[in-house]
């Protein structure tokens, strides 16, 4: 049995098997059926045919990571190019001469206060910008509480004309009624009227 | 376009190297999708954990240093997310309700074509556990050892084989009943 099992292993390992072997295993019942399986498994397996992967989208497999990895690599690839920038800066001006390179230092020394100067004049537009537009906003701001506040006050005096208004017609119809009834009370007999 | 090896590949991606990457996932894809295709009998599931598998390898590829091959690498991360896959799918919807088909566009006449010629593949495949079907696979799409299947699988080799002695087994039981 052990050896029908090796045998039976070394079918399934694909390795090389005499015809005497392999009678022995469809001699017995129980390999001769597992040897009927495994070639019925084996002929699903050759007669199997690969399918097409369908479109899709392979880069949706990156993750946040990639997008990180290309953010360094960007700034590895900035760095280099900039030490190379500086490399060529350095090493041009020594395959010149002398005079060549105290002209180009002079050249570039000019270059750089131009820009400078540049840079300054911009920094005082910016600065004198800053301050016109903070005293805007001040001015701008002012107007909103004066305008607010002119408003708030002609609301109360609309308000206040409105409630006095109100009282003096209150007082009006009030005098009117008691005026009623003082008549009424003079027009009465004076057995009517109660004595305290 | 030069060629490049794998591992020059390999390393690229590593460095986060898109192209790179693309390339490795093209070289892998089609073996990937028809073993996912095998193993859940759908072509959409198998699109689903092709696509699973694919972000695991690339979340996992700083890991990798080429103790074993990339191949068998990859496929570990394959079968891991294929059982993760498999049981998520029973939990949701048994395989027996499993539908035909779920593509609604131009996929949908091909996927039909596919289900048909393999549908007795299919069947035999369903009708093992998901462990005996992944060694029938290893071991007869994928013409693994069985010590490679057990290094893939991280089980013994004696695992492997009475795994796969099982599924012949089963299929065995299964046919009779379909031939009455």
């Amino acid at each position: 049995m052990a050896n029908l099992d090796a045998l039976f292993e070394q079918w399934l390992e694909g390795k090389p098997m005499t015809d005497e072997a392999l009678e022995q295993l469809k001699a017995s019942p129980q390999y001769s059926v597992m040897l009927a399986q495994a070639q019925r498994w084996q002929a699903q397996s050759r007669d199997y045919k690969q399918q097409h992967v369908p479109d899709w989208n392979r880069s949706s497999t990156l993750g946040v990571k990639a997008r990180y990895n290309n953010q360094s690599n960007s700034a590895t690839w900035a760095v280099a190019a900039s030490i190379i920038v500086c490399a060529l800066l350095f090493l041009v001006p020594h395959k010149n001469d002398q005079d060549e390179l105290s002209v180009q230092l002079a050249k570039q020394t000019t270059l750089l206060q131009s820009q400078q100067k540049q840079i300054d004049q911009l920094q005082n537009i910016i600065s004198a910008q800053n301050e016109l537009q903070q005293q805007y906003m001040y001015q701008l701001t002012k107007e909103a509480i004066a305008t607010g506040r002119v408003e708030r006050q002609e609301d109360i005096n609309s308000l206040i004309s409105y409630i006095k208004t109100q009282r003096a017609q209150d007082h009006a119809y009030l005098r009117m009624q008691l005026n009623d009834i003082a008549e009424q009370v003079q027009a009465q007999p004076m057995a009517a009227i109660a004595k305290n | 376009m030069f060629f490049q090896s794998q591992e020059t590949l390999i390393q690229k991606a590593q460095q986060g190297n898109k192209r790179a990457w693309i390339k490795l996932v093209k070289q892998y894809e089609s073996h990937v999708y028809n073993h996912c295709l095998r193993m859940l009998s759908n072509p959409d599931d198998a699109m689903d954990l092709m696509q699973e598998v694919f972000i695991s390898v690339y979340k996992s590829l700083p890991n990798f240093r080429g103790d074993a091959s990339f191949n068998t690498w990859v496929f570990q991360i394959v079968h891991r997310r294929g059982v993760e896959f498999y049981r998520r799918r029973r939990i949701y919807q048994p395989l027996d309700d499993t539908p035909e088909q779920t593509c609604k566009h131009g996929e949908l006449e091909h996927n039909q074509i596919v289900q048909l010629e393999h549908n007795q593949l299919k069947v035999m495949m369903n009708n093992l556990p998901w462990e005996q079907r992944l060694v029938v696979e290893l071991k007869f799409f994928q013409h693994c050892t069985f010590d490679e299947i057990a290094l893939q699988l991280d089980i013994s080799t004696n695992t492997a084989k009475s795994r796969l002695y099982s599924a012949l087994g089963k299929l065995k039981v299964h046919l009779e009943a379909v031939d009455g």
